[in-house]
């Protein structure tokens, strides 16, 4: 497990914060909702990755 | 080492991309006011001085700023090559070449061409009618241009910096 992932998933969520809260302000609610949607998803393709090879540790600790 | 490199690389040229787009708002506020400047300055010429319009419309178009000369400079080359154009075609074509060098909406463009569709057709005080109609209207397409430009300058700015950084976080 490296670090490194971690700081990059959070380093993601503040700059989608950064994204979310500048667009609102600039009154365009809904590029400010779909650039919210694009960090979440892309935070979500990573984490993905990381449940699949947990799910694999877990079905290879119980032989299944 | 290179990697560090690539990161700046990217990150600044976002950020330059971002002032770049921001620098555009400014402009279009600039050209409105100096519009109006030159619209003064044509007023003078048709009103004291009853220049004819292609050469009034190349004094202006040197007295002015580098901005709006583009609008002034090609009517005034399109009256003087083309003998059959008329003022309004003329006009026109001003308007083309100046909004490929400024982003203009087409409002902006409506109320342009609308001084131009009245140019060189009426007598002095029907022009000046016309210019001053134009002036009042481009005072207000300024405000509107300013308020945009004080809500997407800054926005404009952030957004390429923190575009930037998504970027690299994501390639790192």
């Amino acid at each position: 497990m490296n670090i490194e992932l971690i700081f990059q998933i959070a380093g993601i969520g503040i700059l989608t914060a950064i994204f979310h809260t500048i667009l609102k302000q600039a009154g365009k609610e809904e590029y400010s909702f779909i650039a919210t949607l694009a960090g979440v998803s892309i935070a979500l393709m990573m984490v993905i990755q990381l449940l699949a090879e947990l799910l694999d540790q877990v079905q290879g600790v119980f032989f299944l | 080492m290179a990697k560090i490199l690539g990161a700046l690389c990217i990150l600044l040229g976002c950020t330059y991309g971002g002032v770049k787009i921001s620098l555009f708002y400014k402009k279009r506020t600039e050209l409105f006011r100096f519009l109006q400047n030159g619209l003064a300055m044509l007023e003078t010429e048709i009103n004291y001085t009853f220049t004819p319009l292609p050469l009034a419309f190349e004094k202006v178009g040197r007295q002015s700023n580098r901005i709006c000369q583009t609008l002034f400079l090609q009517a005034a080359r399109v009256l003087r090559s083309n003998k059959s154009a008329t003022a309004g075609e003329a006009w026109q074509e001003g308007i083309a070449a100046l909004s490929a060098e400024v982003p203009l909406t087409r409002e902006e463009c409506e109320v342009l061409a609308l001084f131009g569709q009245g140019l060189g057709k009426t007598a002095k005080e029907e022009q000046l009618k016309n210019i001053e109609l134009t002036r009042r209207q481009l005072y207000t397409v300024q405000k509107n241009a300013e308020e945009e430009q004080a809500k997407k300058q800054k926005m404009w700015q952030y957004l390429g910096f923190c575009l930037g950084a998504f970027l690299v976080l994501l390639l790192i």
